[in-house]
């Protein structure tokens, strides 16, 4: 079955110069080793897809039932330069949000 | 004998930025309990275009913009209340913001009032500046030029400790790292040393929690039906009580809306951070990496588990401004049936004209379908809800160095749509200053910290 993670998960997304970071935080950490399986680097990279020109790391604190995402060059030069709506790229954890996985 | 009561001091986060949302500041200070209320009035940038706004207009405030509604209402109700006031709007200009405050507070009848000011943080005329390389470009400083207009390190949190040893009841700082200004009172109120990397840590990562405010407690959160909460409307904003023994327990004001719960706390825990165990502040590198979170009662949430320090950066970060070409946004919408294609149609006419007949680079101009690759891109929805859709609008932005060229993108790319492109366009976007704007575009390098801690101070008056 295909869920949206918004339907197990929340999210916030912040920046710093042009990079963002986003987070996925299960609502109950019996989905945590779901999340850790199945949201990768990779997938979030390709869900992404051009809003990121740099690379993506994934960090984890089980205990939390958290992943944070840093994005490099993924603000088109930042909030200062870039053209985009959203500059800030805050509407980013709506984005991750709404990528689906098979659960 | 019973023990002795812990020592608790009670912290509220009354804003995220200068234009913050005022009301639940005071409501914080009126009905807290707190004995300090800190206010975060820098973002990244906002030294840069304070600098710039100065440049331009010889009347513009050197300090916050809005220092002044803010002290208008929140001086008296700290001073009836016992709480002192902590914030960066003195910008990049302290003194100037010290002295206006303590006029203020004349005015306002609280003669006597302790106002410091917190300086050294500016390093834009500091000989080392222009030998030091941009992170991003890999470019010296002194390249810029005259395009530079800031220069401002996020400093360390001592001369905010020593001015509140000194009796302030305002401190006003510049550029401080983040979260100095909610360390600073638990190093005074507690004697925590300034090698107690552990604590200074924790400090670091409450005022981390604090500092942008509502941001804890229900704002930025909510998503229905998933992210409920009563009241967003008249959301309050997060109180810190931090214990001698370094308990934490964050709570808000039970008379108001919004949510404190596990989860707005973990939200905000990771809010602009990349690397959990390795968080860099100005006064020591953060591992919050062990930390948790437990739910003691309604609105209320104790941080534990384990939080340690490392010791401070050997060089502190220095946020740039510079002016950097112009950056020019418009958008027109089409609406009805068939919307979308006269979208579409009204895009390729905008880069055609922009690209052959004006000839500006492709790579400088963003062209967007608002609705449905506004935010995150092209490939996100289907043909099929494509074709529903109601209302599309049309984004043309372009940054370039050339001021006819971000004009010529707003006028001929969007607003002359209604004359020379598909039917059925909003009109009346043709507020041309509105249009175009000057880039002060942030970079950031390193300086050695004893360069710029040897120029920091702090002095007071009296109101």
């Amino acid at each position: 079955m295909k869920r949206y993670l918004r339907e197990f998960c929340h999210s916030r997304a912040g920046d710093k110069g042009n990079n963002s970071n986003v987070s996925v935080i299960v609502y109950d950490l019996d989905d945590y080793p779901l999340i850790e399986r199945l949201v990768t680097a990779e997938v979030v990279r390709e869900h992404f897809g051009d809003l990121v020109k740099g690379s993506v790391t994934r960090y984890e604190l089980p205990q939390l039932g958290a992943l944070n995402f840093a994005l490099t060059e993924s603000l088109d030069g930042g909030n200062t330069r870039s053209r985009r709506v959203d500059g800030f790229g805050k509407s980013f954890s709506a984005l991750l949000m709404s990528l689906q996985v098979e659960v | 004998m019973p023990a002795e009561p812990v020592k608790r001091v009670r912290i509220g986060g009354g804003g995220a930025c200068a234009e913050d949302w005022l009301h639940p500041a005071a409501d914080l200070v009126r009905h807290g309990r707190l004995d300090y209320i800190c206010f975060d009035s820098l973002s990244e940038s906002e030294i840069s275009s304070v600098a710039y706004s100065v440049t331009l207009d010889k009347g513009a405030v050197p300090y916050d913009r809005y220092l002044e509604a803010r002290m208008r209402l929140i001086l008296p109700l700290a001073a009836e209340h016992n709480v002192k006031i902590i914030g960066n709007m003195g910008s990049m200009d302290p003194i100037a913001a010290q002295r206006r405050t303590a006029e203020i507070a004349a005015e306002l009848g609280l003669t006597g009032l302790k106002v410091a000011a917190v300086y050294g943080d500016d390093v834009l005329h500091h000989p080392d500046l222009k030998d030091l390389v941009i992170d991003r470009t890999g470019k010296q400083v002194g390249e810029l030029g005259a395009a530079l207009i800031s220069a401002h390190a996020y400093t360390p949190v001592n001369p905010i400790v020593d001015a509140l040893a000194a009796g302030a009841d305002v401190v006003l700082a510049g550029r401080v790292g983040d979260g100095a200004m909610y360390l600073a009172p638990l190093m005074y109120e507690f004697g925590w040393a300034d090698d107690d990397w552990d604590a200074k840590a924790l400090g670091v990562l409450v005022g981390h929690q604090l500092e942008c405010a509502g941001q804890l407690s229900g704002g930025f959160y909510a998503d229905p039906p998933y992210k409920v909460m009563p009241d967003l409307a008249n959301l309050a904003y997060p109180i810190a009580e931090v214990g001698e023994d370094r308990s934490v327990v964050f709570s808000t004001l039970d008379t108001t809306g919004g949510v404190l719960n596990v989860a707005t706390c973990i939200e905000q825990l990771l809010y602009e951070t990349t690397d959990p165990a390795n968080y860099v502040h100005a006064d020591v590198v953060v591992d919050f990496s062990g930390v948790e979170f437990v739910e003691t009662g309604v609105n209320q949430v104790e941080m534990r588990g384990t939080v340690r320090g490392r010791p401070a950066p050997s060089h502190l970060k220095v946020a740039l401004g510079m002016v950097e070409g112009y950056l020019s946004t418009m958008t027109v919408y089409y609406g009805g049936v068939g919307a979308i294609h006269r979208a579409r149609l009204a895009a390729e006419v905008a880069r055609r004209r922009l690209v052959d007949f004006v000839g500006i680079d492709e790579d400088l101009l963003d062209i967007r379908l608002l609705g449905v690759d506004g935010l995150f891109g092209p490939g996100r929805i289907s043909e099929e809800l494509a074709e529903q859709l109601w209302e599309v609008g049309l984004r043309v932005a372009c940054r370039t160095d050339s001021l006819a060229d971000a004009e010529a993108a707003g006028t001929l790319g969007a607003i002359n749509q209604a004359i020379n492109g598909p039917a059925g366009v909003s009109c009346g976007h043709g507020v041309r200053d509105a249009m175009v704007r000057r880039v002060i575009a942030f970079d950031s390098v390193l300086m050695p910290r004893e360069t710029v801690v040897r120029q920091q101070g702090w002095e007071l008056v009296e109101a």
